[in-house]
């Protein structure tokens, strides 16, 4: 396992990056100061619920934010030492799928349904390789091999309705791959996929890892996804970073009230429940957010300190933002 | 792996063809007859049609269905109802297809920016509103007024008319596809805006535009025979259905057959292209697929 070293600076540094969105209601604040960073050969898991930021966060890194309704309103996104914020669109386009890439939920719909896979896996590298004729192919073949999937000249003239989901998820990773870049972003791959499936695309990420140095940035709200491949994990809630540290560290002795819930809510086989437990109440509304602390309303730990901002806490390995952290941490242990 | 190794077999024995798809549908066939039978018509009419359509036979005017060698009639000038129906297909045919290059063409481009480009859409979008907002045959009228009656008036006229109308359509569509992750996933790979709506989002909202045409060549029919009853369409010179039409609406108590044969004409294109147009609408319809 490779966790970014101390002295290395990191591949991809997201420096308390703020982000409004343009509502009826006025602009709402959709990011908080959110910071992660990503080493050489690491890969990253980002937590949270739906709404919590975490597609924004990857949206933002890519600079495919929907425009006229999200506006940057602070913070640095850097990537091997450029700030992508503050780059011409023209380069950054060119640095999308080359240097950047990334891989989508939704296998079903992520591929054009009405073009060959294999002209499909060739766009990049005519884009970015400026490869032409045979040698395009070639590559393409090259990318599919390297993704598992056999017989692949055969495949290249197929649609995508004619493969199965896991065949397609592979081909929307063969194409990520395609132009071996550094940092590969994947937004929920395997949340539409069969866990025997699930388990195979995850396999291939982490060999992508291994074999081509390949960042990554995932992002699920699936803990066992998490613990399964992650050599860090960063833990979101509303908009903000929680908790972060060593996957082992924080799934073992999660110290914000917010990671311990998610644990919790985890079904276990090893013990019969009748009733899953669940964190009270709900994500605050973007544009009713409370002070201070955002998940003070649904905290049991709560009381009137933490409607100021939470400091951020190091214990041990793990960054929490949480006034009870310490408190919290000691009664965890005991 | 044997996912690899089924997958494609299976699925593509199970999918007939499109064309088979398509033609297994009643009024594709109907349709499909009815257009063959006016295309022949048109290609053909100097070889099928018995006389020259122009030519003035003033002794045989005004002569009944299968009189003397006329099989639909003559018309005041002596000038054989079937020969000039015949001869009226190629102009109608050739002014239909014209009006809808013209339209589909110039209405799909539009459409595509307009959905793609939020900064053109607004004022492309009003120009489109404030172009159907005129009576179609009106704005027409006016345009020949101004450029004189003539073929190209009413391709330009009924074609501006037209455009919009497939503006709005495609436009409707490319915001559907440009909103799916597919469109994303380009981006995502550093494509460019202009390779992105031309080769994912063009092809995919090419069955409404087909669809279209299909639509749009029965309305120009209609709307060619509209222009040349009321005088401002093909010159009289050239025989059309409308200018058919218009000739014998002062004859029409004396000479029935002069204003039916076009009429029935007309009718039979127009049906035509609206079976097949249906039927292939259906066919292109994933939701009706295998039906």
């Amino acid at each position: 396992m490779s966790v970014a070293g101390e002295t290395s600076p990191p591949m991809l540094a997201i420096r308390d990056l703020q982000l409004g969105f343009r509502s009826h209601r006025g602009d709402v604040q959709a990011l908080a100061g959110v910071s992660i960073e990503v080493g050489e050969r690491e890969i990253v898991g980002i937590v949270g619920e739906s709404g919590c930021g975490k597609s924004i966060t990857a949206l933002s890194v890519m600079g495919l934010l929907p425009e006229g309704t999200t506006r940057v309103m602070g913070g640095s996104i850097e990537f091997r030492g450029d700030d992508l914020l503050t780059l011409p669109p023209r380069e950054r386009r060119q640095m999308r799928g080359r240097d950047i890439a990334m891989v989508f939920q939704e296998p079903m719909t992520s591929l054009n349904p009405i073009m060959p896979i294999g002209d499909q896996i060739a766009e990049p590298i005519r884009l970015h390789l400026g490869l032409k004729g045979a040698a395009v192919t070639e590559h393409a073949l090259d990318v599919l091999d390297k993704v598992g999937i056999p017989r692949s000249r055969n495949i290249l003239p197929d649609y995508p309705h004619q493969l199965s989901g896991g065949m397609r998820q592979r081909v929307m990773i063969a194409i990520a791959l395609a132009c071996n870049p550094s940092l590969i972003i994947a937004d929920e791959p395997t949340t539409a996929l069969d866990v025997t499936i699930q388990g195979q695309i995850l396999d291939l990420m982490v060999e992508a890892r291994d074999t081509f140095g390949t960042s990554i940035l995932f992002i699920t709200h699936d803990l066992g996804v998490v613990a399964e491949i992650c050599d860090r994990v960063v833990v979101m809630y509303a908009g903000k970073v929680v908790e972060t540290g060593r996957t082992d560290e924080v799934l073992s002795s999660p110290r914000h009230p917010y990671t311990q819930g998610l644990m919790r809510s985890l079904p276990s086989l090893d013990t019969r429940q009748e009733r899953l437990e669940t964190i009270p109440g709900s994500v605050p509304a973007l544009f009713d957010m409370p002070r201070g602390c955002r998940f003070r309303p649904r905290c049991s730990y709560a009381d009137d300190g933490c409607r100021r901002d939470p400091p951020v806490e190091v214990i041990g390995g793990q960054k929490v933002k949480c006034w009870k952290a310490r408190q919290i941490s000691g009664v965890h242990h005991a | 792996m044997s996912i690899a190794a089924e997958q494609p077999a299976v699925s593509t024995s199970r999918e007939p063809s499109f064309l088979v798809l398509l033609f297994s549908r009643g009024s594709v066939i109907a349709g499909s007859f009815l257009i063959a039978l006016m295309v022949l018509t048109a290609v053909l009419a100097h070889w099928i049609a018995p006389f020259d359509p122009n030519a003035l036979n003033i002794a045989n005017r005004l002569q009944p269905p299968g009189s003397a060698a006329h099989l639909l009639g003559t018309d005041e000038f002596g000038r054989d109802v079937l020969s000039r129906v015949i001869h009226g297909a190629r102009t109608s045919l050739a002014i239909g297809i014209a009006i809808v290059a013209f339209a589909v063409g110039i209405g799909t481009l539009i459409g595509l920016v307009t959905g793609f480009y939020n900064r053109v859409d607004m004022v492309l979008s009003r120009i489109m509103d404030g172009l159907m907002s005129f009576p179609g045959l009106v704005l027409a009228i006016a345009m020949t007024g101004v450029m004189g009656a003539s073929s190209t008036t009413v391709v330009l006229a009924l074609g501006i008319v037209y455009m919009p109308r497939v503006a709005r359509i495609i436009r409707s569509a490319v915001l559907v596809v440009r909103e799916l992750s597919y469109v994303e996933a380009c981006f995502a790979l550093g494509a460019t805006r202009f390779y992105v709506l031309f080769r994912h989002v063009l092809p995919n909202v090419m069955s409404p535009i087909i669809i279209q045409a299909t639509f749009i060549f029965s309305y120009a029919v209609l709307g060619e025979a509209a222009l040349s009853f009321l005088g401002v369409g093909v010159p009289p010179t050239q025989p059309s259905w409308g200018n058919m039409l218009a000739e014998a609406r002062t004859f029409i108590v004396l000479a029935w057959w002069m204003a039916l044969f076009p009429g029935l004409a007309i009718m039979i294109t127009v049906l035509g292209l609206n079976l097949f147009g249906d039927g292939l609408r259906d066919a292109l319809d994933p939701k009706l697929k295998g039906r």
